[in-house]
């Protein structure tokens, strides 16, 4: 579980790069569609229906500085925007919040959470200030905090990143606001359509007994798609072909081993002890080639001939696959200790040159690597098994976040209605929003430079924020897709600096690549896992056993410790210790979303 | 009995006497109520299906049915096994160890090297486990020092981490490391009690060092060491959580898993708190039967009363 947090807190610390989650507005007309709220405002709310006011004169006013580098030769404009009717709000308000937050999250001098560029704007266009009641860095910690401020009965007003479980207790303690009629009232079209897209997959995290408590947000889709990053000039350097194929994989991998290319500690093949689907040097399109779905730390749920649903881990094919996976390990495609070594430890591996073949998203083209060993990565498509080319996949809605409120939160209109704003602002693609010239970036003598604040970071969801979540789950593959062929027309001294900065750096370019790579490959090759529903009465109480079993015995068998037959026993044992029952009821609830 | 019955003139005397050593003892009172007592009342999160926001008043209440879950895992007998190998063994390698060192640090004759050397011991225990796993990890790997030298001597590496044969023998050790110059301390001022006088009769006596150690510091410290001993006891089912959590990993779940990283797995990753509350009270039943017994042993053994 913990390992989800991590995939998406790594995640976010490279979306800066592909720039997806910083851009914000500019050149496109967008006067009309934020006016549209207005006239439902002015209905229930008060008789005053002013007009629309500029977004950049409430800033001046307020003495607020603007976004972008308006006034630098190489800089840009941002436009905003218009601020709906009825902003910025006569008396202000205040809401308090609950967000993740960790190192990453820095501010410029005196600033805080509280207080920054951010905030500052938003104070300014609605009258709306946000003050953070908790934080946290570990997820054990949010749970903790979520538990304290339940058993306080003090909750924040908008609460991100509630742990089911948890989320599930404050339905159950009738502590949560019924979100969804004032969502329906308040979110602009655009945000409806969005959703209305994804279906019901979109509500079903925040829907309890048919009412809907939160508000979702989605994760970028694809981020956890994984591409086959292979090191090109060790594959030249041996004169071998690029891996297409399971047995193509092996065999580069143990030329890249025999022949100790990366030092007397060379191996082929990043792995790491959970060897379902992990955020860093995964092996999850190997069980994808045979058809098996993965997740975090378990096998996933897909569906069997007869269209019922079924168990990835006690297939007939997993069999076969482990069988292989123990001659890989054999001939040395994996590190010896593969199996003790968390995703968390292997980026060492990386950087030093170990190996040259992985599973990775974007942060495959590992930088250190790069500058440590003069690693050439190239990415090819994950390689193709009996069953075709398959991968792990979260549906972007179910993966991504809910933001829920106290049962006495009071400005869940105000509070949808700048996000409807934000969407317009942060969303429409090609709008440029980078963040405050001399805060989140600085340019000097017309060269782009990050400077360490992230100002989405500051930001309260459910659009951006810390571990990053967008309303449009496409969001960031159309813009970096603009990003690569529209900025890519321009000639290039007449690109401002960020577009400059955008091509200067080769990681930066081949990793955008690869997003979108993975992002065009999503639709055909994603495996997902079926289930979505509450824990099964019999999932709660032995499924953590029966996943406990499961690992002991697949490491087991991979590194040879245990024979083949094992698995036989194993998927015995799971039947009867539950795995049948559990199916039958994951079946239930299957029928019951049909 | 009244309690003007209390203030006979020798209870007064009784008490101007010694009250300010009553006073003294308030602050702990305090302390012990407020973090022992009080938050003693959350056990009944045992026998309930627990929800923060109910309360320990609304949530639902589930009898036994915790308890059942944790005994009616197949895995559990092993757990508890893995627990006791790992506490008791810990237990008996580190005090033998600590008293074998506290009698090398006390024959040391040279006060700087002494003192040296006990700073030296006592380092290693102010290190987390968060921070110690990581660095054994890098040590003990393939790639890391150890494996490094067995590569360097033609072995094949061991991967200490990641053998059931090995995982036991290697918490035993790192946590002897760790903690065993911690041991020390109780040992050392055992002996600095004892009266030199001892020492230079029997060195006049003509008694070497060795002969010396073992009429004079050991005899006199062995009440220490069965003391300690007994109230080890208690900890018979409380294995290092942390250190174990930090190192193990599927692989050596069968020598390896103790109570404490099944629940995590099992319970508080899933919110489950009266399972977690439930083993809690289990171990802290059996711990407390353990202690009554080790305070009757080292009643009979070392001559120790508390009450």
């Amino acid at each position: 579980m913990s390992t989800k947090k991590i995939s998406r807190r790594d995640f976010l610390r490279l979306a800066g790069l592909t720039g997806g989650a910083a851009a914000l507005a500019a050149c496109a007309p967008k006067l009309t569609e934020t006016a549209v709220p207005a006239t439902e405002a002015a209905v229930t709310e008060a008789p005053v229906v002013a007009a629309p006011k500029k977004a950049a004169d409430l800033l001046k006013a307020a003495g607020v500085p603007l976004p972008g580098s308006p006034d630098n030769p190489k800089g840009w404009k941002t436009d905003m925007p218009d601020v709906p009717a009825g902003y910025p709000l006569a008396q202000p308000i205040t809401i308090t919040t609950a967000r993740p937050t960790d190192s990453e999250v820095v501010f410029p001098d005196g600033d805080d959470l509280d207080n920054n560029a951010w905030t500052r704007s938003m104070a300014a266009l609605f009258g709306i200030n946000f003050v953070n009641k908790l934080t946290w860095v570990e997820s054990d910690e949010q749970m903790q905090k979520y538990n304290l401020a339940m058993a306080s009965n003090d909750l924040p007003d908008i609460m991100q990143g509630v742990p089911r479980e948890t989320f599930l207790q404050m339905v159950e303690a009738d502590m949560l606001l019924e979100l969804g009629p004032l969502w329906d009232q308040y979110a602009s079209p655009k945000w409806k359509a969005i959703v209305a897209e994804a279906g019901d997959n979109a509500w079903r995290p925040s829907t309890v007994n048919g009412k809907r408590y939160a508000i979702p947000a989605a994760s970028p889709a694809a981020h956890e798609n994984v591409v086959l990053w292979v090191r090109k000039d060790w594959l030249d350097k041996l004169g071998l072909k690029a891996p297409e194929t399971m047995q193509d994989i092996h065999d580069v991998a143990v030329a890249f081993a025999e022949a100790k290319l990366g030092g007397p500690d060379t191996y082929g093949l990043l792995a790491n002890n959970d060897f379902h689907y992990s955020w860093y040097g995964s092996i999850d399109p190997i069980w994808g080639g045979y058809g098996i779905a993965t997740n975090y730390g378990q096998f996933g749920w897909s569906k069997a001939e007869d269209g019922s649903l079924e168990y990835g881990g006690v297939k007939p094919e997993v069999k076969e696959v482990l069988y292989m996976l123990n001659q890989w390990y054999k001939d040395g495609v994996f590190r010896k200790d593969f199996y003790a070594i968390s995703a968390d430890e292997l980026t060492p591996d990386l950087a030093s040159g170990r190996c040259g073949l992985q599973f990775n998203p974007i942060w495959g083209a590992n930088r250190d690597s790069v500058k440590n060993t003069g690693a050439d990565w190239i990415f090819l498509n994950i390689p193709a098994g009996p069953k075709g080319r398959y991968q792990f996949s979260s549906d972007p809605w179910l993966g991504g976040a809910i933001y829920c409120c106290p049962k006495n939160f009071e400005h869940a209109k105000e509070w949808i209605e700048m996000t409807n704003w934000r969407i317009e602002f942060e969303e429409t693609v090609g709008n440029r929003m980078h963040g405050w010239d001399g805060i989140d970036y600085a340019i000097t003598d017309g060269v782009y430079e990050d400077l360490d604040p992230r100002w989405d970071f500051w930001t309260v969801g459910p659009r951006g924020t810390r571990w990053t979540t967008v309303i449009d789950p496409l969001y960031d593959d159309k813009q970096n897709n603009f990003y690569l062929t529209e900025w890519e027309k321009i000639p290039e001294d007449q690109r401002d600096a960020f577009q400059a900065a955008q091509f200067a750096d080769p990681v930066t370019v081949l990793r955008l690549k690869s997003k979108i790579f993975a992002g065009q490959n999503h639709a055909a090759q994603a495996l997902f896992d079926l289930f979505s529903g509450n824990p099964t009465p019999t999932m709660q109480e032995v499924f953590s056993d029966l996943v406990d079993m499961e690992n002991e015995t697949f490491l087991s068998i991979i590194i040879g410790e245990k024979p083949i037959e094992a698995f036989d026993e194993f998927v015995a044992s799971w039947k009867s210790g539950g795995g049948d029952q559990i199916t039958a009821e994951v079946n239930e609830w299957w029928k019951s979303i049909q | 009995m009244s309690v003007s019955a209390l203030f006979t003139p020798k209870f007064k005397a009784y008490f101007q006497r010694t009250w300010i050593l009553y006073m003294m003892i308030i602050p702990t009172l305090v302390l012990l109520a407020i973090f022992a007592y009080y938050p003693m009342y959350g056990t009944v999160i045992a026998f309930q299906k627990f929800n923060p926001g109910l309360g320990f008043f609304r949530s639902p209440w589930v009898g036994l049915a915790n308890f059942e879950r944790i005994f009616d895992s197949p895995t559990f007998p092993r757990v508890i096994g893995n627990t006791m190998i790992i506490a008791i063994s810990q237990m008996v390698v580190g005090q033998v160890s600590a008293v074998l060192l506290a009698l090398s640090l006390n024959e040391i004759r040279i006060v700087w090297f002494k003192r040296f050397m006990q700073n030296l011991l006592y380092m290693p225990h102010f290190l987390s486990w968060v921070v110690l796993g990581g660095i054994l990890m890098e040590i003990l790997s393939p790639f890391g020092l150890v494996g490094k030298a067995q590569t360097a001597m033609g072995l094949e590496p061991i991967i200490f981490l990641g053998s059931n044969d090995w995982f036991r023998p290697t918490l035993v050790i790192t946590n002897l490391w760790k903690e065993v110059g911690w041991g020390t301390i109780i040992y050392l001022a055992a002996l600095t009690g004892i009266d030199p006088e001892l020492y230079e009769a029997a060195a006049i006596d003509g008694a070497n060092r060795f002969q010396r150690m073992w009429h004079i510091s050991i005899p006199s410290i062995l009440t220490t060491i069965i003391l300690i001993a007994s109230l080890n006891l208690g900890n018979v089912l409380q294995a290092n959580f942390e250190q174990v959590f930090m190192l193990y990993n599927p692989t050596v779940y069968q020598t390896g898993d103790i109570i404490d990283t099944y629940v995590y797995r099992m319970g508080l990753i899933q919110a489950e708190f009266g399972i977690s509350a439930a083993a809690g009270l289990f171990k802290s039943v059996i711990g407390f039967l353990l202690i009554i017994v080790s305070y009757k042993l080292a009643d009979k053994y070392a001559g120790y009363k508390i009450f």
